[in-house]
């Protein structure tokens, strides 16, 4: 989906008719399956494989307390589906242009740089824990409950550090507040139609709900 | 103790890198432009990237070391003393090596890059190992640690030395000099400068 503004209406939509409706979540695998690459782009599948295997062990403990845990595990494993859709297609700069487009240069910049500089640390805070893994193997030890700590006060310390570098680089280019911005969006046929389907399943399930 | 690559092949979009060649004990320098897989191929032949293709064998190598570009990357702990010991080395005689015999307890990241260098290859070098790889060692040192480096990489020393650099001027005897040039590892002959380019372009290297 190359428009953003279609792609965020979908997100909503979908991940608000995944929490209330178990219908709705089994009719989003479907549009799942039908209007996306599935996990063709998604950049680090073992996130998606290590998030859903945990799901299914949640959905297992559930289910023999409570009964409750297919309904939990199908809407999760939508939720899951749904977010690993919209990390696939994010393109850097998107969002700043989708929050200027709807708020404006001055607080919608605002917004969009912050949502920016947010996505922008995950990615590096990933990168940094692959470093880490690798530092590991090089010194022949690996990832051990005792390393923990110092892996989350070195990967913490490393985002802060990031942080403040960032912030006085756009100090330094006299960055005060807002921007200027002029968006551009280039939906496609595609776009309208999955945005409709996802638009429909949402009223759909929740009327049956 | 001897490292061989045939046909060893990586691909990533639209880079590639192709290696053959082999290793023998020794001191190596791969040369090679700004992006042209110099990285890539350290990390492969210390067996953290697997190829596309090909294989690479390291027969009689048991412990390899790679040192990284960045010294920072290879932190993973809280205080120096802490960072020697991750290494499985005794952190007071290499501490005091490097200069930081008084601050055991300092924090790696408030050193700069130029002293955490110098830690990270203090605790490199002190490491026993059969396959030794350097990718960029001599940066953000000073003169005099380069001197320092190249009086520690005595040829004979340790088993296989490959220097993954572009260091010029400050350069331990090199035994056999090899360059990457259009996504190719190249041998360039013997000592320092090699051959003169062409002499053995052929595609895959040749054996060292």
């Amino acid at each position: 989906m190359n428009d953003i503004r279609f792609r965020t209406v979908t997100g909503v939509c979908l991940s608000f008719t995944a929490f209330f409706s178990l219908t709705g979540a089994l009719f989003i695998i479907v549009w799942w399956l039908i209007f996306t690459r599935r996990f063709a782009d998604v950049p680090k599948r073992s996130f998606i494989i290590g998030s859903l295997s945990l799901i299914a062990v949640v959905s297992l403990i559930l289910e023999l307390l409570q009964g409750t845990g297919i309904s939990y595990g199908i809407r999760m494993i939508a939720v899951m589906l749904i977010a690993a859709w919209l990390w696939s297609e994010y393109k850097p700069g998107e969002i700043l242009e989708l929050a200027v487009w709807a708020f404006g240069n001055r607080n919608g910049f605002e917004l969009g740089l912050v949502a920016e500089l947010s996505l922008q640390a995950f990615s590096s805070l990933i990168a940094d824990l692959g470093r880490m893994q690798t530092a590991w193997t090089i010194k022949g030890t690996g990832l051990t409950f005792s390393r923990l700590p110092a892996a989350g006060t070195f990967l913490t310390r490393s985002a802060l550090d990031r942080a403040r570098d960032t912030g006085e680089l756009l100090a330094v280019r006299g960055y005060r507040r807002g921007g200027s911005l002029c968006p551009h969006f280039h939906p496609s046929h595609n776009d309208v139609i999955s945005c409709i389907a996802a638009v429909a399943v949402c009223i759909f399930s929740l009327t049956r709900w | 103790m001897i490292l061989r690559l045939e046909s060893a092949e990586v691909r990533r979009g639209r880079f590639s890198l192709a290696a053959s060649g082999t290793f023998p004990h020794g001191i190596h320098r791969v040369g090679g432009a700004v992006g042209s897989g110099k990285s890539t191929l350290a990390l492969l032949m210390a067996g953290l990237l697997e190829p596309s293709a090909g294989t690479i064998s390291r027969d009689g190598i048991g412990r390899t070391v790679l040192s990284l570009q960045f010294p920072e990357y290879h932190v993973t702990e809280a205080t120096l003393a802490g960072e020697c010991a991750s290494w499985g080395i005794d952190p007071g005689p290499v501490l005091t090596g490097a200069g930081f015999g008084n601050e055991p307890c300092r924090d790696p990241f408030s050193l700069s890059r130029g002293e955490l260098k110098r830690l990270h290859l203090a605790c490199v070098l002190a490491k026993p190992c059969d396959l030794l790889l350097l990718d960029e060692p001599f940066a953000a040192l000073d003169c005099r640690q380069k001197e320092n480096l190249c009086s520690r990489l005595l040829p004979g020393k340790a088993g296989i030395v490959i220097l993954f650099t572009h260091e010029e001027e400050f350069l331990p005897r090199i035994d056999h000099s090899w360059e990457i040039t259009g996504g190719q590892l190249r041998y360039r002959g013997p000592g320092q400068c090699g051959e003169p380019p062409g002499g053995s372009d052929k595609p895959g290297g040749r054996t060292a």
